[in-house]
């Protein structure tokens, strides 16, 4: 129960989490819609061209979208990292939980929880992904915080910023949640209990994956909105928009480490100008007020802060320097006009490339610029779009790729096992699953094609009600597109591969 | 039936139980103690009488009296030391192989409150929460009996009831007819292996002994003070034993398929916000079903479900199951309203049940506040019994 229950909790920060901010340096005015970022110029020809008709891809009005091109930058508010870090492992952004006293309750007694150093004793004894927070009644509650979805054990050390790619949103949301309710006493803690039972409740059906692994964080956040008013923040019991699909699009958990690089926080170049104000979405669930929305303001930009700050892990195993070297090469010469370049003179494009030339699964694209609209229009119009604009375009944002060699499985929805596989399309795998179930043991780690330890399976879920299996026939879950590695030869590939291991 | 004998026939036992391969009984013991006895017959199971397993089928075709069924657990239950507050909670399932279930123990809960108790004849009655037995025919799945120890407040009179105030040290008897545990030993919980030894005497003339070994020490679950460790497809041996006069006249081998848990540490205080009802059933095959599901005590939000299936190697997947009360009201005395019928259905599983209440005047409090605690029989998909915890929300609140 203590897993599921931290599952739970988990979600409810999955809103704000589900990409990186950047820092910048250019102030934008707080204006409309981006049109703004349709700077195609520097886009290699065929980055540039524009949407055919023969796309399969509908065309959308700009209005309310961004169009293809490189993405500009904007100069984000400043920040303390220090008190950022703080802010991120102590405050109550998430401000309803599970009263502390059950929280512990549910912990292991003969297992101490992995923390985090430096937070307040309030704190001693919680797993790291989770606050502890006084809420309106003075009781101490338990709230999940994000790093959550944005921290992982490697090899035994805890890496923040690093994406969960095993986390589990398979089961229904609501039962540990409703569950936990045997265990509180009394009006405060029955009263602390409801309010996060309910929401959770209200959202558990759009957060259910169909694959361990996989993270809901687009449907979540869409799903949040729909229970809000625009214009205050409120909340309402019954949906004021169209609910998303309950089938779930998944999405991967990119790293932290890069925000500092990125100008638009998400995969389809949503998520400009003030990065930390897009950041409070990740108190959508239980803020209801612009008042409390305030106060998270305050210190907001230190967090954002905190995380542009940080930094990818070192490649832990052997480097052949020589072969690298090649790679660099190579991949200077094929891959860094959309992933930028590295080193001492680095340089990052921010390109969003158009669907009809990455040709990766398109569900998000077709939800945010299709039946998604509403929200989008919400999200503009609301608090958070006082600072920030939510203005996807038809395709995806090619990511800086500092430590790419942890953050396997890749493409913006984690359909592909390893780096080697991403660079030779013909050898992706159409049903697969991880061999492990955590990142504990360097013997899980596949050095010669940079992922994790999978099976390759016959079969997909059609023959098989296995939560563990990826398929990719499922909408959403396509491993097709990013055919750019197809053209190089075995030799090439692995050079660029050795190079990767350098980022 | 050729070969077999009818092995016992009473006034209050309308049942026959015809044995195959009825050479492969073991001597009738002479030994003056029922200890002693049993004892030597597990021995005489283990040293000599594997060869005849598995055994052949048993026709079992009986009526047997719910009052004399009396159960016995021994095996090494460990308690953390400095644990403020302890429990047993272990609960098997127990299928002879040759049919469904002989019987099913459901569960043995036992807390100790307070001060650490170093002997278990120091305990009083409230740090019993709960054990019942249901005891099911193999042939046509009919319940037999059910004994549930029903603490009351009247701590000097249940003591006594329960011989806790002579019991011996590492020997608990729970019930004057029902439960026993014994060597209950104060260690690290790490220390999990041992052999058990199950009994229980279905009638004056009929007896089933039967003893299982757990080897190595299972991964133990922690939640809050709480840890368990649950083991499933352990092979258990033993006797069909005939009495007369409380003494063997003849015993015939058995084998059966056991699931086994033990759990210690603190049980918290459950209830406050939300109820959970517990249904356990068998559902033939050696399989079993274990559903809980959660109500809300403000009548708002949703109930949630969950179940899962054990199969007969002890393996457990959960399910996705719909839990529909019936219309019908049963009033308890208390004036607590409880379903005289539940339906359990998923189309995926192949399941629809209907669950009938067996009982409807054992209603109890166990510390968790007012709950039906009956034996069910299902019907439909599958034949089965079980048992019900259905936890009143009406005039009860902790």
């Amino acid at each position: 129960m203590y897993k599921l229950i931290i599952t739970l909790l988990c979600v409810v920060t999955l809103t704000a989490c589900r990409d990186e901010p950047s820092a910048q340096s250019e102030q934008l005015p707080e204006a409309e819609v981006d049109a703004r970022a349709d700077d195609q110029s520097g886009f290699s020809q065929i980055l540039d061209s524009p949407l055919s008709e023969s796309s399969s891809v509908k065309k959308w009005p700009n209005a309310r979208f961004s169009s293809s091109g490189v993405i500009p930058e904007y100069l984000q508010r400043e920040g303390d990292v220090e008190l950022g870090r703080k802010a991120l492992l102590e405050e109550a952004y998430v401000s309803c939980g599970i009263p502390e006293r059950v929280f512990r309750q549910l912990l292991p007694a003969d297992n101490a929880p992995l923390g985090v150093d430096g937070r307040h004793e309030r704190a001693e004894g919680l797993p790291y992904n989770f606050n502890v927070v006084t809420n309106d009644d003075g009781l101490s509650i338990v709230t999940s915080n994000c790093l959550t979805c944005h921290a992982t054990k490697l090899f035994g050390e805890l890496v923040v910023g690093l994406g969960n790619e095993f986390l589990d949103f398979t089961a229904d949301a609501s039962k540990p949640v409703e569950r936990a309710g045997a265990l509180v006493q009394g009006d405060a803690e029955i009263a602390a209990w409801e309010l996060y039972a309910d929401r959770i409740n209200t959202i558990a059906p759009y957060i259910k994956t169909s694959t361990v692994g996989v993270n809901p964080a687009n449907n979540l956040t869409f799903a949040l909105i729909a229970h809000r008013r625009a214009n205050d923040n409120t909340w309402s019991n019954q949906p004021l928009l169209p609910l998303p699909p309950t089938d779930v699009p998944p999405v991967s958990v990119p790293p932290w480490w890069r925000m500092a690089k990125k100008p638009a926080m998400f995969n389809l170049g949503e998520g400009r100008r003030d990065h930390a104000r897009i950041m409070m979405a990740a108190s959508m669930l239980c803020t209801d007020s612009f008042a409390e929305l305030e106060e998270i303001d305050q210190y907001a930009p230190d967090i954002r802060a905190f995380i542009a700050s940080l930094e990818p892990p070192e490649y832990p195993f052997p480097v052949d320097t020589v072969l690298a070297n090649t790679g660099r090469e190579v991949f200077d010469r094929t891959c860094s006009q959309c992933h930028g370049s590295y080193g001492d003179e680095h340089a990052y494009p921010a390109r969003l490339v158009p669907l009809d030339v990455v040709q990766t699964d398109s569900t998000l694209v077709d939800f945010a610029l299709g039946d998604g609209v509403p929200y989008i229009d919400w999200f503009n119009q609301s608090y958070y779009g006082q600072l920030s604009t939510a203005a996807p375009g038809a395709g995806y944002v090619a990511p800086p790729l500092d430590g790419v060699w942890a953050t396997a499985p890749f493409l913006h929805n984690g359909s592909v096992p390893t780096i080697g596989m991403l660079l030779e399309s013909t050898t992706r795998p159409r049903y697969w699953k991880h061999a492990v179930s955590d990142l504990s043991d360097p013997e899980s780690y596949d050095q010669q094609h940079l992922g994790w330890q999978h099976d390759v399976l016959d079969s997909g879920k059609a023959s098989a009600a296995d939560v563990a299996i990826y398929d990719t026939d499922l909408p959403g879950y396509a491993n097709s597109g990013h055919r750019f590695g197809d053209h190089l030869g075995d030799d090439e590939r692995a050079a660029v591969i050795e190079y990767l291991k350098t980022l | 039936m050729t070969g077999c004998r009818v092995l016992s026939s009473k006034k209050w036992l309308v049942g026959v139980f015809l044995l195959q391969a009825c050479s492969s009984e073991s001597p009738v013991s002479s030994l003056s103690s029922p200890e002693e006895q049993w004892l030597s017959n597990i021995a005489a199971a283990t040293d000599t009488v594997d060869s005849s397993y598995p055994p052949n089928p048993i026709e079992f075709s009986t009526q047997l009296s719910a009052k004399t069924s009396r159960f016995s657990l021994r095996g090494i239950f460990t308690f953390p030391n400095a644990a403020p507050t302890g429990s047993v909670d272990q609960n098997q399932n127990l299928s002879l192989v040759q049919g469904g279930v002989i019987a099913s123990l459901d569960r043995v809960s036992i807390r100790q409150g307070g001060d650490i108790v170093e002997k278990p004849s120091q305990w009083s009655y409230e740090h019993v929460l709960r054990s019942s037995i249901l005891v099911d025919a193999v042939a046509n799945s009919a319940l037999l009996s059910d004994q549930i120890v029903s603490i009351e407040p009247t701590s000097t009179v249940q003591r006594a009831a329960l011989n806790l105030a002579g019991a011996t040290d590492n020997q608990l008897w729970v019930a004057n007819n029902s439960v026993s545990i014994d060597s209950i030993v104060f260690s690290p919980p790490e220390r999990c292996s041992a052999s058990y030894q199950w009994q229980l005497e279905l009638s004056a003339t009929l007896r089933v002994r039967l003893e299982f070994l757990v080897d190595g020490c299972p991964q133990v679950q922690s939640v809050g003070g709480y840890s368990r460790w649950q083991v499933g497809g352990l092979i258990a041996k033993g006797f069909l034993d005939e009495l007369e006069n409380f003494e063997v006249v003849s015993s015939s081998p058995v084998e059966a398929k056991v699931w086994f848990s033990h759990g210690w540490g603190e049980v918290p205080s459950v209830g406050g916000a939300v109820v959970l009802d517990t249904l356990s059933i068998d559902i033939g095959q050696q399989r079993r079903l274990d559903i809980s599901r959660s109500r809300r005590r403000s009548g708002r939000g949703p109930e949630t479900v969950s179940a899962s299936l054990l199969d007969q190697d002890g393996m457990s997947r959960t399910i996705e199951l719909i839990w529909k009360d019936g219309d019908e009201r049963l009033a308890a005395t208390s004036g607590n309203q409880y379903p005289s019928q539940i339906t359990l259905s998923s189309a995926e599983e192949g399941i629809d049940l209907r669950v009938q209440i067996m009982n409807r005047a054992i209603e109890s409090d166990t510390g968790f506040g007012n709950s039906l605690n009956v034996p069910v029989v299902v019907s439909g998909s599958h034949a089965g019994a079980g048992f019900l915890n259905y936890v009143a929300i009406n005039n009860t609140s902790p």
